[in-house]
């Protein structure tokens, strides 16, 4: 051993001292708040104990970090050695972090300044944190409230990310949620002959492009909600959505997405001017009743005329739904003398409306097609029905596989496509593996990615044999994907 | 560690800080509410705020306010509590969801204005129907503004639930058929998949960006006419019919307020069309669609030409021609809007289009024409009576007449002027004028009663000078008129230029020499033998005042 490491050692040895005079300052401050009032002498001895301990921590940095990790304690990354003589003490230590879900604590240099009535505060708030049941959630919004500068919650990155998922997940839940039951009420208002507003439209659209802007594969997955006995409603989400995710791509501003948003979520609102027979009628219409199918964009116009809103806002959402039908070279329905090309968002309500409908399952068709299929469908059309442009891009959002499709693979697995690469191979897409739950049904397995190679063959550990619609099998996907 | 003491005054001293800003904010959005935006007063209010949020912000970086329902805090001390019956701050936020609202350093007096006038929008907004204030936050999209909101329309309901909904599983034919069936069709994924399915070139890259620009920047107010067409068609019933011709009228005033005539034109050309299939299947509807060519005729639709016919010139002369097509298309009412935008526009060749298109309305129901020469605008009127002179019927002759009682002289003689280009008919009607108290009038009258020899107007002016000369005062008039019975008379008015110039039972009549004056000029005018034989007389008579009067005379003529 050289002098270098030899005094590198004792520099060592110290600080794991000094953190774990620290920990037990902590540890005492911890149980004596429990029995004391803030004006107990005891008590206020205990916290500027801890501040003090904390001082000859903040040599290198202004904070001193404390963070537990595969069941060590690690003072700024450095583990906290277990002796005789503390071990009851870091145990107790482990299991307090480990009640509360507390992964850290980080003490700032202001903390010398601040009263002890905060520490107090902050020390209080740690103990009962452990009676919530998602204490850490509480306690970022107890510290968020209190606005404490001195002291922040140290998260592992994976785990804040895992946590941020999981609120943007329910967020779209609720979104979804919340949009479809706003578009019931507008039509069941238009049934009994009231005017509807569109303000709730507007928000949920709004709160959809928040979520787009975050992540657009969580929205997306929400796209893939199916509701064979109420098609109309899930398509007129779902139509929102895919018509909003191709607006973002292509560089549609914010508010003009709500514009699109809110078309798209009233673009079939004339149906309910279309009698129940038709709209559910199994097998295909008779000429008469296309007709009067046919005539649903011109209703959705007169609903949306009806709105209780300005004229300026209703001549600003009311031409696409107008146009959804009408085809890119306009030889669609309603007919049309002039020859004008039809309006961007039209053409974007065109195919995020085809795209859906090819791959809903309906009464007059027996199965639905899967989306892989769906898109290759569209492209026959593309130039004529479709615009060949917004169609690439709409694809490239998509990917080959679109989410939400279901894939049987070569290894005999079956998977849900989950996300779409932004870049690389648009064919192999991530999925979430199926396994069969022992009653009829699916539940979900790991996460694979199918453009994961096996490093000795250099062959792809995984490939597609086929896909399907997933409810042909009876899956709803959006139950696996958010 | 610092004492309680010290602590309590920074928190206080924060607070303090924070509740100045609020005030600040309370009376800025007061004045807003009494005083357009852009006066000053409104101006010195955000300057204010603006100033305080500033000295806020510099000093403790960010002030986030928790709204609660009828109070604000701030780092959990109450720093605003609306009044009752007062302002509502407060309330107006938590009324939207909004939980908390936070201020950052970097806030500029553009953000705090425009933020002013979104609360101000929706403090006085009892309906929302179309937005609240979180929404419109969102629209406005603050740097150094945040919020954030609870979805309070849905507080009460249940979420959805995923597994409630039915997918639609299989129920005819098996899942293999299905497969099989979409195996025959096209697959977007076979094992090598083209990139270009999904990549974009440059050029359809640059092609999308020109794309967007170009659909920014469309017009739709045609695309949407076009829609309301095919949308009438399909109309059903009158509350709905009527929903949609309201509807239609704000496009079509967009439409005239963007100067496309020929669109309006080809618009309303289409309207008749489908007013036609309505006489024939739907006569219920043409009542209202009557009234809404009407409505488009109005002062209120129509008035969103003024700022665009002041734009033309004769140099627009193709859309002049459209702007004309167009407004003939519209019923007698549109007069009533028309008529007063002829004193605004600043183009003779405009202002001639609009007359002849307010004749031809005239033709068709002379009423709303009739109804504006009641005007006290001079100048429009002058110009209604020159439109009047278009129309050659019986009922605009009757209009000139009265108009040549106008209490304005311009419109008088106007008036006059249209009558006389119609010939000497009206003559009797117009003699009278030869004493309207405008001098103008009576010059016009005069003129054209001297125009061309006429034994009718020199028997009213024999007539009128026999009668009326004592009561004469005006010289210049009395000139005026002996000068139209020459030009107008003949050898009947010898007798009576005689008399005037060489009897003697009226030497001592007072005022006689301007009657010899006269007569001498009238008989100048007559030109005949008989009138130069007088006049000899006249220059060689013994009485010097008949010498005089003729010397004088002839320096007059």
């Amino acid at each position: 051993m050289t002098d270098k490491t030899r005094h590198q050692g004792a520099d060592s040895q110290k600080s794991n001292l000094q953190g774990e005079v620290f920990l037990r300052a902590f540890y005492r401050l911890i149980q004596t708040v429990k029995i004391h009032q803030d004006n107990n002498h005891l008590l206020i001895e205990c916290a500027k104990d801890l501040v003090n301990r904390m001082a000859p921590l903040w040599v290198d940095e202004d904070y001193v970090t404390i963070k537990v990790s595969r069941g060590r304690f690690l003072l700024e990354d450095e583990k906290l050695l277990y002796r005789r003589e503390n071990v009851n003490l870091i145990q107790e230590m482990l299991r307090y972090f480990e009640q509360r879900n507390l992964q850290g604590l980080r003490f700032h240099r202001p903390v010398k300044d601040c009263s002890f009535e905060e520490i107090l505060s902050f020390v209080r708030i740690l103990n009962l944190a452990e009676k919530r049941s998602e204490p850490m959630k509480w306690l970022d919004q107890q510290l968020d409230e209190t606005s404490f500068l001195w002291v922040e919650i140290v998260q592992d990155p994976r785990v804040v990310s895992e946590q941020r998922n999981l609120e943007r997940r329910e967020m779209a839940r609720r979104t979804y949620s919340y949009a479809l039951s706003s578009l019931k009420e507008v039509s069941e208002k238009i049934i009994s002959q009231r005017r509807p507003g569109i303000r709730k439209l507007k928000r949920i659209t709004q709160n959809m492009i928040d979520l787009l802007t975050e992540d657009e594969s969580v929205l997306l997955g929400m796209s893939t909600i199916r509701d064979y006995d109420d098609y109309t409603y899930t398509h007129s989400v779902n139509v929102a959505i895919l018509s909003l995710c191709l607006g973002k791509r292509i560089g549609v501003s914010r508010v003009s997405l709500t514009r699109l948003g809110v078309c798209g979520l009233v673009h079939d609102l004339g149906k309910v001017e279309i009698p129940r027979e038709i709209l559910n009628k199994p097998g295909k219409l008779s000429h008469q009743e296309f007709q009067e199918m046919k005539r649903h964009p011109i209703k959705s116009v007169s609903q949306i005329i009806k709105l209780r809103a300005s004229r300026d806002l209703k001549a600003k959402i009311v031409l696409p739904p107008f146009e959804h039908h009408l085809k890119y070279d306009l030889s669609g329905y309603p007919k049309l003398k002039s020859k004008k090309s039809i309006s961007l968002f039209g053409r974007i309500l065109t195919i995020a409306d085809v795209f859906d409908a090819l791959t809903s399952p309906r009464i007059y068709r027996s199965r639905a097609f899967s989306p892989d299929h769906a898109l290759s469908m569209m492209l026959e059309g593309s130039g004529k029905d479709f615009d060949p442009i917004l169609l690439k891009v709409f694809i490239n959002i998509l990917g080959v596989y679109p989410i939400g499709t279901f894939l049987y693979l070569d290894t005999g697995e079956m998977g849900l496509v989950m996300d779409s690469p932004e870049n690389g191979d648009k064919a192999r897409p991530k999925v979430v593996l199926l396994k069969d739950d022992g009653q009829g049904g699916f539940k979900k397995d790991k996460v694979v990615n199918l453009a994961e190679k096996d490093p000795r063959t250099g062959l792809y550990k995984r490939n597609t044999k086929k896909s399907i619609n997933p409810s042909v099998l009876g899956v709803q996907a959006a139950k696996f994907l958010v | 560690m610092r004492n309680l003491t010290g602590k309590k005054d920074a928190l206080h001293g924060e607070a303090q800080a924070a509740k100045e800003a609020i005030v600040s904010f309370l009376i800025a959005l007061k004045n807003y509410g009494l005083y357009p935006q852009s006066h000053a007063i409104c101006k010195k209010s955000i300057a204010i705020v603006h100033s305080r949020l500033q000295d806020f912000l510099n000093s403790y970086h960010s002030l986030r306010l928790d709204v609660e329902k009828d109070r604000l805090l701030f780092k959990s001390q109450v720093v605003h509590q609306d009044a009752e019956g007062g302002d509502s701050l407060a309330f107006l936020l938590f009324r939207d969801g909004i939980q908390w609202l936070e201020f950052e350093t970097g806030l500029d007096p553009q953000e705090i204005q425009e933020f002013l006038k979104i609360m101000h929008k929706y403090k006085s907004s009892q309906d929302g129907a179309e937005g609240d204030f979180v929404t419109a936050l969102w629209e406005a999209g603050f740097p150094n503004i945040h919020y954030k909101a609870a979805d309070i329309y849905w507080d009460s309901e249940p979420l959805f639930d995923l597994s409630s909904l039915n997918v639609g599983k299989v129920e005819h034919g098996s899942v293999d058929e299905y497969e099989e069936k979409q195996e025959n069709s096209l697959n977007i994924a076979p094992e090598n998949v083209e990139t270009s399915l999904w990549k974009l070139t440059p050029e359809e890259a640059e092609k999308l960006r020109e794309m967007i620009l170009e659909d920014e920047r469309r017009d739709t107010a045609q695309d949407l006419l076009d829609m309301v067409l095919v949308l009438l068609n399909d109309q059903r019933n009158e509350k709905d019919l009527m929903e949609v011709l309201e509807f239609l009228e704000g496009e079509f005033q967009d439409t005239l307020a963007q100067g496309d005539f020929g669109f309006a034109y080809k618009f309303l050309v289409k309207l008749h069309r489908v007013i036609k299939t309505y006489a024939s299947q739907r006569p219920w509807a043409l009542p209202v669609l009557y009234r809404f060519f009407k409505r488009i005729s109005s002062p209120q639709v129509l008035g969103a030409l003024s700022r665009v016919l002041l734009t033309l010139d004769a140099l627009d002369s193709d859309r002049i021609s459209l702007l004309r097509k167009f407004l003939v298309l519209l019923p007698s009412e549109a007069t009533l809007a028309l008529g007063p935008m002829l004193s605004q526009l600043r183009s003779p060749s405009v202002q001639r289009q609009l007359m002849q298109v307010i004749a031809i309305m005239a033709k068709r129901d002379p009423s709303p024409l009739e109804q504006l020469l009641d005007s006290p605008e001079e100048f429009m009127v002058q110009k209604l009576v020159r439109v009047l002179g278009y129309l050659k019927d019986e009922k605009s002759t009757q209009l000139l007449l009265r108009m040549t009682h106008h209490s304005s002289e311009k419109v008088r003689k106007q008036a006059v002027i249209e009558l006389f280009a119609r010939g000497q008919h009206f003559i009797k009607h117009l003699f009278p004028l030869i004493e309207d108290p405008s001098q103008s009038v009576r010059r016009l009258i005069l003129d054209q009663l001297g125009g061309e020899k006429n034994r009718s107007v020199e028997a009213l002016l024999l007539d009128y000078l026999e009668q009326a000369r004592f009561k004469i005062t005006d010289h210049q008039h009395l000139m005026a008129c002996y000068r139209a019975l020459g030009r107008c008379g003949s050898s009947d008015s010898i007798p009576f230029l005689r008399s005037l110039l060489f009897n003697r039972k009226w030497i001592l009549d007072f005022g006689r020499s301007v009657h010899r004056k006269g007569a001498v000029v009238a008989l100048v005018s007559l030109g005949t033998e008989e009138a130069k034989e007088l006049l000899h007389k006249a220059s060689r008579s013994l009485f010097p005042s008949v010498r005089i009067a003729y010397r004088k005379a002839l320096e007059v003529n």
